[in-house]
């Protein structure tokens, strides 16, 4: 009874092992999507042909939907010039394209090594996390900024005509009249803010494993991000400010015409 | 005491099936918070459209501010991407 119980046992135990080693790999695959090179190279030391094969096709893949997430919303793009439009479609078609060409060399490799090369060139060739997606997203950012600029002033004019109509009338519009400029001026910085983010990360370039550009890379990103930043809290204000001058127009409405029914 | 050295078997058996049963849901828990890069919310349309230009009534105003707050939705979900791509770099 006792050898048949540690005969079960240890079969348990070492299914239950098997199922253990088996996830493994699955989760390895998720959390490489975001190592370097080096570590890749490192997770693929020793790995069989398949566990390569399957860890680059995971990388590529989480890359692809990355890159196709950022191609829809560039082509919704509606105030970025029509050169720097076509260079970022451009950029992204190439990646995809290169990603997608890959991953058929990487599943066809019969040779563990050359897989192991192939998957290390993931990261060195194609700078998809390092570079094109926070820059592809960053000029959505300012991209969109301008667009509710535009909106913003079409509004803050029709704002303050009515303004000036209640003002015209004898009304006390001080108030309306402050919250209009703030409008105006969050307007304004917003529009140079987004125009900043723009300069700083169009002409950024791959780096190609240069350790100066992939710093001064980083360092463009993380400024135009806090240019965009500082440009949709200048809108977030603005458009308080919008809710402040529509609700005191209403509230003189509301007043003119008590006043109206009063005097009847 | 067979019965007896046999429950004991049992019992490390059903703990130590538990505690691989912990590491797989620690491993699945790790696998499901990696960074993902792709967008929490896709608000892709940046079609710039308000009222008419040339209409002030409180009907026109109240459907610019709308068009606004759309787009600034949109805005959160471009920048929540922005941070994303530079969190996984």
């Amino acid at each position: 009874m006792t050898s048949t119980n540690v005969k079960l046992s240890l079969a348990t135990l070492a299914t239950a092992a098997v199922i253990l080693l088996g996830a493994l790999p699955a989760s390895a695959q998720s959390v490489t999507a975001s190592v370097s090179a080096s570590a890749q190279a490192k997770a693929n030391a020793g790995a069989p042909l398949s566990a390569v094969v399957a860890r680059g096709d995971a990388d590529i893949a989480a890359r692809l939907d990355a890159l196709n997430a950022l191609n829809a919303r560039v082509q919704a793009m509606s105030d970025v010039s029509a050169t720097q439009k076509a260079t970022l479609n451009s950029e992204l078609q190439t990646n995809i394209s290169g990603l997608t060409g890959l991953q058929a060399q990487i599943d066809a490799n019969t040779d563990v090594t050359s897989a192991r090369t192939e998957d290390q060139s993931i990261f060195t060739a194609y700078r998809i996390y390092a570079l094109v997606i926070p820059q592809g997203w960053i000029l959505a950012a300012a991209d969109r900024i301008d667009g509710i600029n535009q909106l913003m002033t079409a509004l803050s004019v029709k704002l303050q005509t009515r303004v000036s109509a209640e003002q015209t009338s004898g009304v006390d519009v001080s108030a309306l009249t402050a919250a209009v400029a703030d409008m105006n001026a969050k307007i304004a910085d917003a529009n140079t803010q987004a125009a900043a983010a723009q300069t700083r990360v169009s002409n950024l370039v791959p780096d190609q494993g240069n350790g100066a550009v992939i710093a001064s890379n980083h360092a463009a990103l993380v400024a135009a991000r806090a240019d965009t930043k500082v440009g949709t809290q200048d809108l977030v204000t603005a458009r308080k400010d919008i809710t402040t001058v529509m609700v005191g127009l209403k509230a003189l409405e509301t007043t003119t015409s008590a006043s109206t029914t009063t005097s009847y | 005491m067979n019965n007896g050295n046999g429950s004991k078997i049992w019992i490390w058996v059903i703990v130590i099936l538990i505690i691989i049963g912990g590491v797989w849901w620690y491993l699945s828990s790790s696998s499901s918070s990696t960074p993902s890069t792709t967008p929490t919310q896709q608000t892709n349309t940046t079609s710039v459209t308000g009222a008419n230009p040339n209409d002030d009534s409180d009907a026109a105003m109240a459907q610019d501010a709308t068009a606004i707050d759309t787009q600034m939705s949109g805005l959160n979900s471009d920048n929540a991407s922005a941070d994303q791509g530079l969190a996984s770099q």
